[in-house]
């Protein structure tokens, strides 16, 4: 699902990342672990298509990052949740169903709001939230449209106990129904159920 | 859940209507202060088409600039992640962000053209005869806008993403709109005329429609960046931290890193070296800036007459360029968040000897233009002299905006007191370079003149702004 082939990400002269070959199949749920700036944010950009390779390639679903089949198979949740200010989550949701072509936000959004017991910020406005609230919200309209391929930056960071269980059971289900998972995380439980550790040190996966 | 209605975020019409009222508002309004303006800036130009139809060219050539820069696009975290990089079609996104874009600028490009009309024809202003130069403006920057939109995506389209962008159909219908405008003035025609007003209007038509094709393929990852840039500079707004501000407004811009340190050696005295060393461009790049815009201060020396008020204000504005050129390196060193280690006790004389260097600078070219000019005119090379001078030291105090003697005051008067004591320094620079200009205009150092209360009064408010604004920084510092 996820297949990286002699990438490598550089600034001017320092490389901040290089991966020789790296794949991940269906049914995978893969955490990032490193050091903070050993690479795992700007691999999870990457694999996004917010950033662009210095040189190599990727392929998501078999198709290269940024084209409309992989945009289409990946989701991306980042580290401070992306939201628009001027909607409530509700509308968010139904906005990033509908410009992907559906009627109703999926029902992975649906059920995780219910299991992370957020359904009462559905009608509030981003900008009246505490951080564990907009954590929240921003995975839930990430995961408003269809997606094969799910990308998380440190999702547990701000969650309370409870919350963070039910994303982690969350995410291994979704992995077992077939999809991909990956998240970059510190989050010792998060590692424990992950089904593979990727380690990254100084750029490189060890 | 329920069914709730959306409003897509590019298409408020409310929001657009406003804009348009406020916009045709000022297109009434300013005129009248304009006109009134001209009367502290006297002119009296014989005929401004020629400028006018130059101006146009180059704004479509600094699009190219503004392409490799970015282009003219800033779209919200959210909107790059859930629309841009979502498997919606970009060119349905960013459709309606680009002609806000456009209009946003092309009317404020009009009312500029109004307000140049006004200025440049004291007293005999009509509503009328803005028309013509209003719509030039308004073709120049549509054009302006999609040309930059165009350059981008051929600058940045990465070849595997979106191939179409790099084309050679798309790379040579972004260069038909350019070719056509040095055409027109090639020919000898103007941009006032009936062709050359068709010629534009086709151009610009032409640059919007090859823009609007292109959106598909425009790349996020400089989007994203950006976005994330203005979210954080939006928060440093609020909270008045003047200098992230800057920060962000820099990687906003796309503006490059410091790509190379070609002159800096060893054996330098400490000041220059720290001059050199943060040049954020190439040398090339910083000459060929500093040689375009002496060679525009020159031929406005050779070819008008700085006493027009719009000449001296363009003047005004070259000079300004220099003279931020060579304050660079100060500002790229109060850039640096951590600026008390770098501003380290003792470190006046460092700061002293920058200033010193970038005065030098500056004035050696100011001589080299006005040499000439001394035995014909002596009160226009005294006076181009001093626009150089101020030019420089108003350049050096907006460099010096996160100078250390904020951290200074904040611990003297509080962290509230710092927004209108930074807000206060930015505006001193221009208002140092506005009160040069009115006094050069108004021929104020003319040798006759010189001991005149108000020339006499005007040079003591620029040189006083200039010292009051600078003589903290070095004192808090020894």
């Amino acid at each position: 699902m996820i297949r990286v082939k002699k990438l490598k990400k550089a600034y001017g002269r320092v490389t901040v990342l290089q991966v020789d070959e790296w794949r991940l199949r269906p049914g995978s749920n893969a955490v990032l672990v490193g050091h903070n700036g050993a690479g795992k944010t700007t691999l999870l950009t990457l694999l996004a298509g917010l950033a662009r390779p210095t040189s190599g390639a990727i392929l998501i679903d078999d198709s290269a990052v940024g084209l409309r089949p992989a945009r289409e198979a990946t989701t991306f949740v980042p580290d401070q949740p992306a939201l628009f200010d001027d909607l409530t989550v509700q509308e968010q949701m139904l906005y990033v169903a509908k410009l992907n072509g559906e009627s109703e936000p999926t029902g992975f959004s649906l059920e995780l709001a219910e299991r992370l017991d957020a359904e009462a910020l559905l009608t509030r406005f981003p900008q009246a939230m505490s951080k564990g609230q907009r954590q929240k919200a921003g995975l839930l309209v990430g995961t408003a449209r269809p997606f094969k391929v799910l990308l998380l930056d440190e999702p547990t960071t701000g969650l309370d106990a409870t919350s963070r269980l039910a994303l982690i059971d969350t995410l291994s289900e979704f992995a077992e129904n077939g999809g991909v998972v990956l998240s970059s995380t510190h989050d010792p439980e998060l590692i424990e159920r992950a089904t593979e550790v990727v380690e990254i040190a100084a750029g490189e996966l060890v | 859940m329920s069914a709730t209605t959306t409003a897509t975020p590019g298409s408020r019409l409310s929001d657009d209507l406003y804009s348009l009222y406020l916009a045709g508002l000022g297109w009434l309004l300013l005129p009248f202060y304009g006109d009134r303006m001209a009367d502290v800036l006297p002119s009296d130009f014989v005929s401004i088409e020629p400028g006018v139809d130059i101006a146009v060219v180059v704004l479509a050539l600094t699009a190219i600039w503004s392409g490799f820069r970015g282009g003219p696009l800033m779209v919200s975290r959210a909107g790059v992640l859930h629309e841009l990089a979502s498997g919606a079609s970009r060119r349905q996104m960013l459709y309606p962000r680009f002609l806000r874009q456009m209009v946003a600028r092309a009317a404020i490009a009009a009312i500029g053209g109004t307000v140049f009309l006004a200025l440049t024809t004291p007293g005999e202003f009509e509503v009328s005869s803005s028309i013509t130069i209003s719509v030039i403006a308004l073709l120049a920057a549509s054009l302006a806008v999609s040309q930059s939109m165009i350059w981008h995506i051929v600058f940045s389209a990465d070849s595997e993403q979106s191939p179409q962008g790099r084309t050679p159909w798309f790379v040579a219908a972004s260069l038909v709109a350019p070719l056509v405008l040095i055409l027109v003035l090639a020919t000898n025609g103007s941009f006032f005329g009936g062709s050359g007003l068709l010629a534009l209007l086709v151009a610009a038509l032409f640059s919007v429609a090859v823009a609007i094709a292109g959106l598909d393929w425009v790349p996020i990852e400089r989007l994203w960046s950006r976005a994330r840039a203005l979210e954080t500079m939006r928060s440093s707004m609020q909270t008045v931290d003047f200098q992230q501000m800057l920060l962000d407004m820099r990687k906003v811009t796309d503006r490059p890193r410091v790509v190379g340190r070609p002159l800096a050696r060893s054996w330098m005295p400490t000041p220059l070296w720290r001059q050199v060393t943060a040049l954020q461009h190439g040398l090339a790049g910083q000459l060929t800036r500093l040689g375009l815009a002496a060679a525009a201060i020159a031929a406005m020396l050779i070819y008008s007459d700085p006493r027009h008020g719009v000449v001296a204000l363009a003047l005004a504005g070259c000079i300004a360029m220099i003279g931020f050129d060579l304050a660079v390196p100060i500002a790229a060193t109060a850039d640096q968040l951590p600026f008390l280690v770098h501003y380290r006790h003792g470190s006046a004389r460092v700061l002293q000897g920058q200033t010193f260097t970038a005065v030098v600078v500056a004035m050696s070219i100011g001589l080299a233009l006005t040499a000439s000019l001394w035995a014909e005119s002596s009160d226009l090379a005294t006076g181009a002299l001093l626009l150089f001078l101020v030019g420089t030291l108003a350049a050096l105090m907006q460099a010096r905006i996160g100078s250390p003697d904020v951290s200074r005051w904040a611990s003297t008067f509080g962290p509230n007191s710092l927004g209108p004591l930074l807000w206060a320094r930015a505006l001193s620079g221009p208002l140092a370079l506005l009160a040069a200009t009115v006094a050069i205009s108004h021929q104020y150092f003319r040798p006759d003149e010189f001991a005149t209360t108000w020339g006499n009064l005007t040079m003591v408010v620029a040189f006083s702004l200039a010292v009051v604004t600078m003589q903290p920084l070095e004192k808090s510092l020894r």
